[in-house]
């Protein structure tokens, strides 16, 4: 399996009239094809915009400002926006947080979806609307070749969600980004989309990244996790390492904000005390260090290097230095990545 | 559809027949009549009058005579233009202020909406600031100063066009021109708001995420969503472009049926009055009908919502 999308020092920022907001900071990762990432992080994490920058669609004004995104040999970030929209809803597509809204009101379902067909496929006109409810009807919506000629607004949230997926796999990506795809949906929608992203990643090999602020979905999903925050990468694993040996603070902290459903105990939940921090003047040293209940001198000077706890996982925590105090729960002596 | 339409129409002829009554209740309560001159008629020629034309009949009866003609779209004579039925001073005066109307209209719509649009995609780009400056000075200067204006600068400075009159068809110029500048000017800046509200859907995010050209995306999926409101102030503002501005129509010496409706309001013309009255409001209803027609082709959540009903 070879890899498919290399993200090497990205930084994104917004031009405001207030000064630079600079909401990604350095986000480096990889990931193979046929891996399920997830990125997860509060609101302001900078999520959404790596998301965003990976296939170079960060509105004004914001910009792309270092690093570079190599998906398929090719650097996104060097690429014209011509040579963009040939790769963006064939190779890479993406599907958004709000179905109700991300879909035009004012067109046909078929007219939507052959858009997209037409526009990256050599198909007739004829064979994109056969595929396109072909696509339907594999993301499981009923009476496909009726309900294609409906607009929008006929179909419930959950429905949407399925047209925007079946819209975004039409032309058959090699990586299918999810923003926040469950958010806007019940508990019980978000179980059969969860699903449905499954059954469809093995039917058509796409790697997916998802995006969102839910452990929960992080769990039942993916096979990699980042983490981020105040605009910065906390830590990097596969699922098990993150939820059974995570080793940075901030991590440990989201763990503890879940609620755990056991019966007779009465636990209060431990919330992360403080707020983000302010990207426009990010602090210098680990973003984190605000807030976090073991914070030393050098925290607050230097964000910390990614130490390598595994191959496959890498925490930015300064704990993890061989001169830091023990702490219960920090593995130390982690080698450091660079 | 064919239901919602049969309501539609009930209810705009029991509008007009509101209107009606209201305007001949509200005329009447008006001191003078349609003979009352500076000089007072003597009074045995005034009882003449009235009795010839009913006037001397109770106001209610006069009222239901009134209705009686309306309902039979007989509007009756002029009080004050001798020899003359009112529909005849519509069917003189609504073709030049329809024929000016609708060139106003036709330039506010071509001229209007690209603007709006061009200056959205160019927000805070000189050429957004240049037509912005254009549309708030059109809003503002009112429209007889445009009207004066054109006449002085480019019939009487230059001689291009002519000072009065339709004779010449370069005298259409300054009539459209002073009359759609303020509604010209409204539509880009309603096109231009619409659209950047638009712009920030996350529809618009997705169709870009889908790799469609940016030409397309503004093209068909922007724009038709944009037009939405300014559909809904271009019906109106037809409605009162087309049935003639007195203003403008005094400045220019054009025949329309603007002078006509002052004219009768201080003659105290009851017929005329409510003739035009009873024209524009039903004019201005169709118009409103038209709107809703084209918001249903415009935009589908209305049609069906209002059809499944």
């Amino acid at each position: 399996m070879g890899k498919i999308l290399e993200v090497n020092n990205l930084k994104t920022s917004f031009f405001t009239h207030l000064g630079e907001v600079q909401a990604v900071r350095g986000s480096s990762f990889s990931m193979n094809e046929g891996d399920i990432l997830g990125i997860v992080g509060e609101s302001g994490s900078g999520k959404s915009v790596t998301a965003m920058s990976i296939i170079n669609l960060i509105e004004d004004p914001g910009k792309i400002k270092e690093g570079s995104v190599i998906f398929n040999g090719k650097d996104l970030t060097k690429l014209t926006e011509s040579e963009l929209t040939e790769i963006r809803g064939s190779e890479i597509a993406m599907i958004f947080q709000d179905p109700m809204t991300s879909l035009n009101p004012v067109f046909t379902i078929k007219n939507l979806m052959t858009e997209v067909i037409l526009r990256h496929t050599d198909m007739s006109k004829k064979e994109a609307i056969a595929h396109a409810i072909k696509m339907l009807d594999l993301v499981g919506i009923p009476h496909p070749e009726t309900r294609i000629n409906a607009y929008p607004h006929q179909f419930s949230g959950g429905m949407r969600q399925r047209v925007m997926i079946a819209t975004a796999l039409s032309c058959d990506p090699k990586l299918l980004i999810a923003d926040e795809p469950t958010t806007a949906l019940d508990v019980t929608i978000q179980a059969q989309i969860l699903e449905l992203l499954l059954k469809l990643k093995d039917e058509t090999n796409t790697s997916i990244i998802i995006i969102t602020h839910d452990l929960g979905v992080i769990a039942e999903v993916c096979t990699d996790i980042i983490v981020m925050y105040g605009g910065m990468m906390m830590e990097k694993g596969t699922v098990d390492e993150i939820f059974y040996e995570p080793n940075h603070p901030y991590t440990n902290g989201l763990h503890n904000s879940v609620p755990h459903i056991v019966s007779g105990k009465r636990d209060r939940l431990i919330p992360i005390k403080g707020s983000p921090p302010d990207l426009m003047k990010p602090p210098t040293g680990c973003p984190f260090s605000p807030r976090c209940p073991h914070a030393m001198q050098i925290c607050l000077e230097e964000a910390a290097p990614m130490f390598k706890l595994s191959d496959t996982h890498t925490s930015a925590c300064w704990l993890l230095h061989e001169d830091a105090p023990q702490v219960k729960g920090y593995t130390k002596g982690g080698k450091q990545d660079d | 559809m064919g239901k919602y339409f049969l309501k539609r129409f009930a209810a705009a002829i029991l509008t007009i027949l509101l209107i009606a009554t209201i305007t001949f209740f509200m005329m009447h309560s008006i001191p003078g009549g349609p003979f009352t001159r500076e000089r007072p008629v003597p009074d045995s020629i005034m009882v003449r009058l009235n009795e010839k034309y009913h006037l001397d009949d109770p106001v209610f009866i006069q009222y239901l005579d009134y209705m009686k003609g309306l309902v039979t779209l007989d509007l009756g004579p002029s009080f004050s233009i001798i020899g003359k039925d009112v529909i005849d001073l519509i069917k003189g005066g609504f073709p030049t202020s329809a024929k000016i109307g609708l060139m106003a209209t036709v330039l506010i719509i071509i001229l209007g909406i690209p603007f709006g649009i061009i200056s959205a995609l160019k927000q805070n780009k000189p050429i957004d600031y240049f037509v912005m400056f254009m549309a708030t000075l059109g809003v503002t200067v009112p429209s007889f100063v445009i009207a004066t204006l054109i006449i002085y600068v480019f019939a009487g400075l230059l001689g291009w066009l002519p000072t009065y009159g339709l004779q010449n068809p370069l005298g259409y110029i300054g009539p459209v021109v002073a009359l759609s500048g303020y509604s010209l000017s409204f539509v880009t800046r309603l096109t231009r708001s619409s659209m950047l509200e638009v712009l920030r859907q996350d529809y618009i995010r997705t169709a870009r995420a889908n790799g469609i050209k940016e030409i397309v995306v503004m093209g068909k999926h922007a724009v038709r969503n944009a037009l939405i409101p300014v559909i809904t102030y271009v019906g109106p503002m037809v409605a009162a472009i087309l049935t003639g501005s007195f203003v403008i129509e005094r400045i220019f010496a054009l025949p329309g049926m603007g002078g006509y409706f002052v004219e009768s309001i201080t003659n105290r013309d009851y017929t005329t009055i409510m003739g035009i009255t009873v024209f524009y409001a039903a004019f201005y209803i169709i118009m409103i009908l038209l709107v809703d027609v084209a918001y249903a082709l415009v935009d589908p959540r209305i049609r069906f919502e209002k059809g499944a009903k």
